[in-house]
């Protein structure tokens, strides 16, 4: 939530991990569902501007990485859930693999001692 | 990426859908925001705004999803084409010239593309017609066998199916008491329809057990075009009976309308078993009618000796066609063997030994007509790549002019943001409407004009016309799309380099180029069509040269007619007295002079041949197979073929009498070179014969098979001595013989009413007819050229146009320093006619490039001349003078002090 002053925009391209990894680790989800898991597990660090999910979970769809459903939620309201596919779970794999290759890469930049 | 673009389409089409879906996830999502804002202490309201604050702009978040949801590039195409129609609305003239002229360039497409097609490319309409397999000789034509060979393929090639059947020919037709017509029959195998795997519309097709000679009543099965017309529809046919040839059959089946004939080009109204042919009498090659020793004789066609059926192999998926050439040859044997025991000649016997064939695959089945249309449809072709060239060029010129006139408001656009490659889009959109204007409009003219055109293209076929199928639409798309484009090209290359800030102040800022541009665009035009012009003028003085040669008969006053007294069931006893009431029905009208018969005619598209062996030292190697003709004796003087030298036959040649004939001038050559030929001996059979022929006459050449023929080596012999049956009349009047020919039809209807008389035409509108395939083409080549000069003056007029709008400012200035009106009409008329003359220099070289590459070929031989090139350059120019006559008068009517005073 926006009760912190100091919180991190969500990194450009690391959305679909984020998406990918939280649907993976919970199931289906619908999107505020999603959107607050991120913020949660991230300690409430990362601010997601919470619109801009809905057009990327459209593009995960047509990339066939996730799949949607009509459901009822926790409040007993229509709601669409989403969840991983086949696919989505070996692009998952692929956006981790990255993921970790480029912070290992940065962590090594950064903690290169000054000349 | 492919799949991801699949479920975008997807999403495009349910789009509305999916605007609902976000709308009712977004408000879901606002729903639980707020209760966790109220659930934390804030006051309704203000936990609502919190929430909108948190989910962000959701007008922008829908937009993103629209977008995404969307295919904004055909979206962005669509919009472009609605700004396309409401420019192109704003300047009707302007939209109507371009529609127009892609419109007749993609009509004559079309229309080219549905003939060629359904003359050279259509399959027939049976299942698997890829199987379909032609025996032919090795120079291509179909091969002739008999049926004792069929039935030795059919009972040992078990691989696939045999459909053996004779060429079709002209019957004659009678329902009860009506008057008799023609219709054309054919004799097939009695396996031969359910071989092609063909389905009855009604009734049945005909079976094994109706080729046998005395299986009972004579059936047919009908075509089903002619089963509609004469019976109402193809059931009311089965049933019926008709009397074919004076014989009685009954219709047994109708076949599918899509079925026309072995062929797929003309059209077949009867099929018949073989068993019929000595009932019917016709496939004169399987029966003798004039063999006085075994008239109609039922065993004949079965007689291994007379080959006279065509035979397609169905060759299954996985069966080599080279397996079909051996099968053939073994089933072929015992008959080639039994010929070869009958033969003296070795030269014949050494030929027949070495009979090969082969199998061709011939989806289409064999059509003569498809040979002689060949050569056509290239030409035609090559006259509407020509005609479209010279409509992009034009269209091309159209356009750049119209987009120079409008760089100010380029360069407005431009100024204000518009992306130079929308810009430039914009542009190859607007041709692309108009492509799709023209190709509308094509469809309309060619549904209108379609049939015509087969008739004038491709006389004596039955074509099956698709314009609505995949292939002619996806044609015409295609071409209408490439021409769309091809316009667009050099318009939006000019606005690709034009520069905003340039254009505002009034220039076009890329110099004169886009002007040159334009003029090249022109002369190509006018190069084209002087080429155009070119090629009809060629065709045209071909064919009046050929009709002004002397043929070698009276064209103008001789009235001809083909009957086939076979057909109509006359015996051969009947013969006689037949030629003798008609030549009296004929000398009872008045205006008649003479009446001749023979068997084949003259231009009737028949002809007999026969071997012949000329007698004498070291003439062994000259014998062969010669075109003959059986004449009476007045049927010369009745054409009017002229006598070179010795004598005509007289009554004296009677059977008695020892045998005469006439030669040509180029048979005599051929045979006996300068010698004199008169009493010259030659013989049907290899050894000397008391039979032998004497020539007793040389006739001078005439074009008796084709206009376009130069001597054919022909012989003549008597009626009186070879009684073959007569096929042709020819009567000579005293005046104009359109005026005898409806008493002359009349006369001999009244004295035989059972006899059918086609195509009564004077010989010299049988030449035309011969011609008529020429004589089309050559007008459609006029009508092109005209077309494409109207194209050339539109765009040296256009051209102009634009020039004197551009210099109207140069032009008022120098008539306020004293130039008169004169000069400048004199200036811009000396500017289109330098257009001219650079159009013509082009179409004279294209002319030069068009002879030397028509040189290379031999389908070819209007080659254009130097006179006609220079007629053809001169055109050109007439019409560049033309097109720039109202530009000019325009320039010279500016009033300086008004230009001024606006500037």
């Amino acid at each position: 939530m926006s009760t912190l002053p100091d919180r991190l925009e969500v990194l450009q391209g690391t959305l679909d991990l984020l998406v990918l990894k939280t649907l993976s680790s919970l199931g289906p989800l619908h999107g505020y569902g999603i959107a607050r898991r991120i913020e949660q597990v991230s300690g409430d660090l990362l601010a997601l501007n919470q619109g801009t999910l809905y057009p990327a979970l459209l593009r995960l769809e047509q990339q066939g990485w996730i799949a949607s459903d009509w459901g009822v939620s926790e409040n007993n309201r229509r709601a669409r859930f989403y969840r991983l596919t086949e696919k989505g779970t070996q692009r998952l794999e692929v956006e981790v693999s990255r993921w970790r290759r480029i912070s290992a890469a940065v962590n090594a930049i950064v903690a290169e001692p000054a000349q | 990426m492919a799949f991801e673009w699949l479920n975008r389409l997807a999403d495009w089409k349910r789009r509305k859908a999916l605007r609902a879906r976000l709308d009712e996830e977004l408000n879901f999502h606002l729903d639980r925001l707020t209760e966790d804002f109220e659930r934390r202490g804030f006051a309704p309201e203000e936990a609502r705004r919190r929430a909108r604050r948190e989910l962000g702009n959701t007008t922008l978040v829908q937009e993103a999803h629209r977008e995404r949801a969307g295919l904004p590039w055909i979206e962005e195409w669509a919009r472009d084409a609605v700004l396309a129609v409401r420019n192109l609305r704003r300047r009707p003239g302007y939209a109507a010239s371009m529609v127009g002229m892609l419109g007749v360039g993609l009509a004559a497409t079309l229309t080219v593309f549905v003939l060629t097609d359904a003359m050279l490319r259509q399959s027939l309409p049976v299942p698997r017609p890829a199987e379909l397999h032609l025996v032919t000789t090795p120079d291509g034509q179909p091969a002739w066998f008999s049926r004792a060979t069929i039935e030795r393929l059919q009972s040992e090639w078990s691989e696939g199916t045999v459909v053996a059947y004779a060429g079709d020919t002209t019957v004659t037709v009678q329902r009860g008491d009506a008057p008799a017509r023609s219709a054309r029959g054919q004799l097939v195998m009695g396996s031969a329809l359910s071989g092609l795997e063909l389905q009855a519309a009604a009734g049945r097709l005909l079976t094994p057990m109706d080729d046998r000679i005395g299986a009972g009543a004579p059936v047919a099965v009908a075509n089903h075009a002619w089963a509609v017309n004469e019976f109402g529809s193809a059931a009311g046919a089965v049933g019926q009976e008709i009397s074919v040839n004076r014989q009685t059959v009954q219709i047994v089946g109708v076949l599918p309308a899509a079925f026309r004939g072995f062929d797929g080009v003309s059209r077949t109204d009867l099929f018949m078993p073989t068993a019929l042919q000595p009932l019917l009498g016709i496939d004169g090659n399987a029966n003798e009618f004039s063999s006085d020793d075994r008239p109609n004789d039922p065993d004949r066609n079965r007689e291994n000796r007379v080959r006279w059926l065509e035979v397609l192999l169905r060759v299954p998926a996985g069966v080599p066609a080279e397996r079909v050439t051996p099968a053939v040859e073994a089933a072929a044997a015992p008959d080639i063997q039994d010929l070869i025991s009958q033969m003296s000649s070795p030269a014949e016997r050494e030929t027949l030994e070495r009979s090969t064939w082969r199998a061709v695959a011939a989806p289409a089945g064999f059509s003569y007509y498809r040979s002689a249309f060949t050569n056509t449809g290239r030409m035609l072709t090559a006259l509407v790549v020509s005609l479209l060239v010279l409509t992009c060029a034009n269209l091309s010129g159209l356009m750049l002019v119209r987009t120079l006139a409008r760089h100010r408001e380029m360069g407005v656009r431009l100024s204000l943001g518009a992306g130079r490659w929308r810009t430039c889009r914009l542009t190859v959109v607007e041709a692309l409407v108009c492509g799709l204007g023209g190709a509308l409009l094509a469809l309309l003219l060619v549904q209108w004009t379609l049939p015509g055109a087969a008739r004038l293209l491709a006389p004596g076929t039955d074509l099956a016309l698709s314009l609505w199928g995949s292939a002619p639409i996806g044609v015409l798309v295609g071409v209408a799309t490439a021409c769309g484009v091809a316009c667009a090209l050099v318009p939006a290359w000019w606005l690709s380099r034009l520069q905003p800030l340039v254009a505002l102040q009034g220039a076009m800022g890329t110099g004169r180029l886009p002007q040159r541009l334009g003029r090249v665009l022109v002369a190509v035009q006018l190069a084209v069509a002087v080429l155009l012009v070119a090629v009809a003028f060629s065709l045209g003085r071909e064919i009046a040269d050929v009709l002004a040669q002397d043929p070698g008969y009276d064209r103008e006053v001789t009235l001809t007619a083909r009957f086939d007294p076979r057909t109509a069931g006359y015996e051969y006893e009947d013969l006689e007295p037949l030629y003798a009431r008609l030549k009296q029905a004929a000398e009872a009208v008045p205006g008649v002079e003479r009446i001749g018969f023979s068997a084949t005619g003259i231009l009737s598209h028949s002809r007999s041949a026969s071997t012949i062996y000329p007698r004498g030292e070291g003439l062994e190697a000259l014998a062969g197979n010669y075109q003959n003709e059986v004449i009476d004796v007045d049927f010369a003087s009745a054409v009017g073929l002229r006598l070179e030298r010795g004598r005509w036959f007289a009554e004296t040649d009677s059977a008695e009498a020892p045998p005469v004939a006439l030669v040509s001038q180029s048979f005599a050559r051929k045979m006996w070179g300068t010698t004199e030929v008169l009493g010259k001996r030659m013989g049907f059979g290899y050894e000397p014969e008391d039979s032998d022929l004497e020539v007793v006459g040389v006739v001078s050449d005439a074009r008796i098979n084709r206009v376009k023929e130069d001597g054919v080596e022909i012989f003549y012999v008597a009626r009186s001595q070879f009684p073959a049956g007569m096929g042709y009349v020819a009567v000579r009047t005293q005046r104009d013989p359109a005026a005898v020919r409806a008493r002359l039809k009349d006369a001999f209807g009244s004295v035989e009413p059972g006899l059918v008389f086609g195509s009564w035409q004077t010989l010299g509108e049988r030449m035309e007819s011969d011609l008529r395939s020429d004589i089309a083409s050559s007008r459609l080549a006029g009508i092109v050229a005209g077309l494409a000069l109207i194209l050339a003056m539109c765009g040296v007029g256009g051209s102009l146009a634009h020039l004197v709008t551009l210099r109207q400012k140069e032009l008022a200035l120098r008539m306020a320093l004293g130039a008169t009106p004169q000069t400048l009409l004199r200036d811009v008329l000396f500017d289109g006619l330098r257009l001219g003359v650079l159009g013509a220099l082009g179409g004279a070289a294209l002319i030069g490039a068009l002879a030397w590459g028509l040189s290379l070929i031999t389908w070819w031989n209007a080659t254009p001349s130097f006179s006609v090139a220079v007629g053809a350059a001169v055109c050109g120019l007439l019409a560049a003078l033309l097109g720039g006559w109202l530009p000019a008068r325009r320039a010279s009517r500016v009033d300086p002090q008004r230009m001024l005073k606006a500037d």
